[in-house]
């Protein structure tokens, strides 16, 4: 959520819990209840079509779930449809009898979804976030759905289980599923590289990046021949800690320390060596001397406008800012990602955060829990199987356009899917031999890069800047996913309540802190200071429940 | 008694729907203070678990705390009486215009910036004030270096301060405006007769006239003097300027809010409007006692 809609709707929130809350008092869970019971009535052990294969198989009765979701802003719907009435809808009527109601849509879905919570109106089938599971878990309001799940999800759906099994057990209480969690594209996603402007590197003849000393030296060519600060980073520092792990620090995650406590990686000691380059970094004008009061997007926008010409990203620079970078600037002002060099030596071992976002949930009163992992069952099914089962306008009417992010809870994602698609998109690249693109998925990456490398079309140049370039994010983040080069975080599933209960309070005081050192206001001594203060304000209370919850 | 009573019940019956409004909006929701001294689950309600006074303790035991109370008690004290002393004086300056096109544009004018939102505000301040904005290009012809307006913790708080007062004196200004043009001109030929000039009128027929406007708006004004502003501070500061520019809302706003713990932050509005209710009786109780005035 940005920063502005949240101020929006932070007097709103506060106010209409209050109200919700007395609501509940007078009409006590009108919501999704009557139906349920319909379907009660409706429902047998035989309702089945071909009970012989559950996974799929269709109702003889129709059932009805209600669900809530958020709108999909990008997906461009075929006239008369929308986010309630669509492609998707249809088709789960047709293949399974089973209606799908919308109970209503929200661009806040989750301020919106603990109003519901509180004044106990429930959908049938909704997704949540990790604190929203573990409330609900406690208050005793969604079902247990280990039995379901085991019965029910198809072999294709119980290997992304497996795949990612740290997340799947982040679902459950006690051994037992509540949680279904929705996944993610994969690992792959995570690694963060330093991307540099290719026609100033090419123009001083620069070679890539092999140390820490040959970025900044790259920095200081681009500032003596173009002007202005070398490298784009914003104020919260999140732009600018991904360089961190060069100096082998870890900020925003826990990890071992040698003795088997876990510990916060923002206030160890490696912290405190990086933080002393970058001051001397600022002072030589390298970071953008007004970094402190830059947003995201004040950022982004020095990158579009060319003032700079490297900045540390995610994989995902192509599409932000990289898009609006190669309309404005040319396509010769294209950024490539460069692996980030190790003080140490070699290559900097990258973080690795826990990926999942969300969970499907389903409330106690559902009677038909099972009709929900059909439709997981067959969004699995038309993602990676769907090439060749299934014709190619059924696939693009409900894959392309964005269409296939519009389910809301009804997907659980494949987490090696990047992984995969990457592999055979640059295949394909490579040997023009389009057999190995399987999923609808390859195809748009295939399509894009293809576009891209011939017409330079900037609409397209994400998907190139990811998978499709030579030196693309992907081909970086595949060697570093293969050679083990990552540490993973400890704290592997739902925060802490403890840790939750500080909110940002204790990042905080590091950012402020940090800021600080950078910027020549204390001289890098003052790290112990901030360490201090961080421990007393809590990060000793908190270290202590992250060790409770994820210690061995 | 009665008659009088039954006279006046039409007023009374006018006064009606909004006393239910306020009751329904205001008093009921008074019951939800409890999730206050709760570990509030939205799916519990109001069954949630009693902490007893955990919440508030949480909350003051934070080591920042204490600096945003002190930030979040100068910003809006510097706000209120610069929102007092500006438009009243504009008011006066004002007020001594003779030809009425050039007040009521002028009123027009200062009036505003207050229809615009701290989000759009927010964003033009942002860029005018800039290292290569308006105001630093200006200044530096005059040879003055660049000034950080929003990333230096000691300039933070009177950019803010000097910021809201001109955003908000334009409201103040058609406040005071009205009520001198019901001063009676009476009042002011006597005063000629007597042989005082424009600067002895104002000071002894002008300023007591208007001193009742003032202290209502004084009064009322006390009563957000725990809001510093949380729209404005939250759309314009950055990690640099916590030091200063930290105030309460924004503060909670991280530490609860964000992360939808309610409890926490319903100690905090309940500890807020607590001291605001205190000061509101207390200014009351001064407008009486030093200035002899009743607002009610």
């Amino acid at each position: 959520m940005t920063k502005k809609k949240t101020a929006y709707f932070l007097s709103l929130c506060m106010s209409m819990v209050l109200l919700a809350a007395c609501s509940s008092n007078g009409s006590p869970g009108n919501g999704a209840n009557p139906t349920a019971a319909a379907n009660n009535n409706a429902t047998t052990v035989s309702n089945e079509v071909d009970s012989s294969d559950p996974a799929f198989s269709a109702y003889k009765d129709p059932v009805t779930i209600h669900t809530v979701t958020s709108e999909y802003p990008s997906a461009k719907y075929p006239e008369g449809d929308d986010i309630t009435n669509n492609v998707w809808i249809d088709r789960y009527k047709e293949k399974y009898n089973i209606n799908v109601v919308t109970d209503w849509v929200s661009d806040e879905y989750d301020t919106k979804l603990n109003l519901a919570i509180s004044s106990n109106e429930l959908p049938d089938v909704f997704r949540v976030n990790a604190s929203q599971l573990q409330q609900l878990t406690e208050a005793n309001m969604i079902l247990d759905l280990t039995d379901v799940f085991d019965k029910y999800a198809s072999d294709r759906l119980k290997g992304y289980m497996e795949a990612d099994a740290d997340s799947y057990e982040s679902g459950k209480k006690d051994g037992q599923l509540y949680g279904i969690p929705q996944l993610h594209w994969g690992l792959i996603d995570q690694p963060d590289f330093m991307w540099i402007r290719n026609d100033w590197k090419e123009e001083l003849g620069i070679k890539d990046p092999q140390t820490v000393e040959d970025l900044k030296n790259t920095a200081l060519k681009f500032m003596e021949k173009h002007g202005g600060y070398g490298i784009a980073v914003d104020q919260t520092l999140d732009y600018l800690n991904l360089l961190a792990v060069s100096w082998n620090a870890h900020p925003d995650m826990w990890l071992e320390d040698g003795s088997g406590k876990l510990v916060y990686g923002s206030v160890q000691p490696e912290m405190k060596d990086a933080l002393k380059e970058w001051a001397e970094w600022y002072k030589l004008g390298i970071i953008d001397p007004e970094f402190a009061i830059k947003d995201f997007s004040a950022m982004n926008a020095d990158v579009v406008a060319g003032k700079v010409g490297m900045q540390p990203y995610y994989q995902w620079w192509g599409y932000n800012p990289g898009v609006d970078t190669v309309s404005n600037l040319g396509k010769d002002a294209i950024f490539y990602p460069y692996q980030l060099p190790s003080i140490t030596g070699g290559e900097a071992k990258h973080s690795v955060f826990f990926a999942n976002g969300s969970y499907i949930v389903v409330n106690k009163s559902f009677k038909n829990p099972e009709a929900v992992i059909k439709l997981l069952n067959d969004y699995a099914y038309i993602v990676d199987e769907g090439v060749g089962k299934e014709s190619k306008e059924t696939l693009s009417s409900l894959l392309d356009n964005d269409l296939a992010h519009v389910v809301g809870a009804f997907r659980v994602l494949n987490p090696n899917s990047d992984y995969e698609q990457f592999e055979a998109v640059s295949a394909a690249l490579k040997s023009e031999d389009t057999s190995g693109l399987t999923t609808a998925g390859m195809w748009q990456k295939y399509n894009n890069s293809v576009e891209y490398i011939k017409n330079s079309t900037p609409s397209a140049v994400g998907d190139y800047l990811q998978q499709g370039a030579p030196r693309s994010a992907y081909s970086l983040s595949k060697q570093v996913l293969d050679s083990g080069n990552y540490i993973k975080t400890a704290l592997w599933g739902a925060t802490p309540e403890v840790l939750a209960g500080y909110g940002t309070t204790l990042d905080d005081i590091l950012t402020e802190g940090f800021t600080k050192i950078i910027m020549g206001a204390e001289n890098i001594d003052y790290f112990d200071t901030v360490v201090q203060n961080w421990k007393t304000a809590g990060g000793d209370d908190a270290t202590e429940a992250v060790n409770a919850a994820f210690g061995k | 008694m009665l008659k009088k009573l039954k006279q006046q019940s039409p007023y009374h019956l006018m006064l009606l729907p909004s006393i239910i409004l306020v009751f329904i909006f205001s008093y009921i929701p008074f019951y939800g203070l409890v999730i206050a001294f709760q570990k509030y689950n939205p799916g519990l309600g109001f069954n949630s678990p009693w902490v007893g006074w955990d919440n508030f303790e949480h909350v003051f035991n934070q080591p920042n705390f204490v600096r945003t109370i002190w930030n979040t008690l100068y910003m809006s004290a510097f706000k209120i009486i610069g929102g007092i002393v500006v438009p009243v004086v504009f008011a006066l300056l004002l007020n001594e215009v003779a030809r009425s096109a050039i007040k009521r544009t002028f009123q027009t004018l200062v009036y505003i910036p207050n229809f615009l939102s701290w989000v759009i505000m927010a964003g033009i301040l942002l860029d005018i004030l800039s290292s290569d904005g308006i105001v630093n290009s200006f200044l530096k012809l005059f040879g003055i270096g660049s000034i950080p307006f929003l990333g230096s913790p000691s300039i933070f708080p009177w950019t803010m301060i000097v910021s809201d007062i001109w955003k908000g004196f334009g409201f103040g200004t058609v406040v005071y405006l009205a009520a001198l043009t019901s001063i009676d001109p009476g009042l002011y030929e006597a005063a000629v007769i007597d042989g005082a000039k424009r600067w002895k009128q104002t000071l002894y027929i002008t300023l007591p006239l208007l001193m009742p406007t003032i202290v209502l708006m004084s009064v009322l004004s006390l009563g957000t003097v725990l809001n510093a502003g949380f729209d404005q501070i939250f759309n314009l500061y950055s990690p640099v300027v916590y030091q200063t520019g930290d105030i309460i809302d924004t503060y909670v706003y991280r530490l609860g809010i964000q992360q939808a713990q309610y409890s926490i932050s319903a100690a905090v509005g309940l500890f807020k409007s607590i001291i605001s209710c205190i000061l509101v009786g207390v200014s009351y109780i001064l407008a009486y006692k030093v200035a002899n005035y009743k607002i009610f």
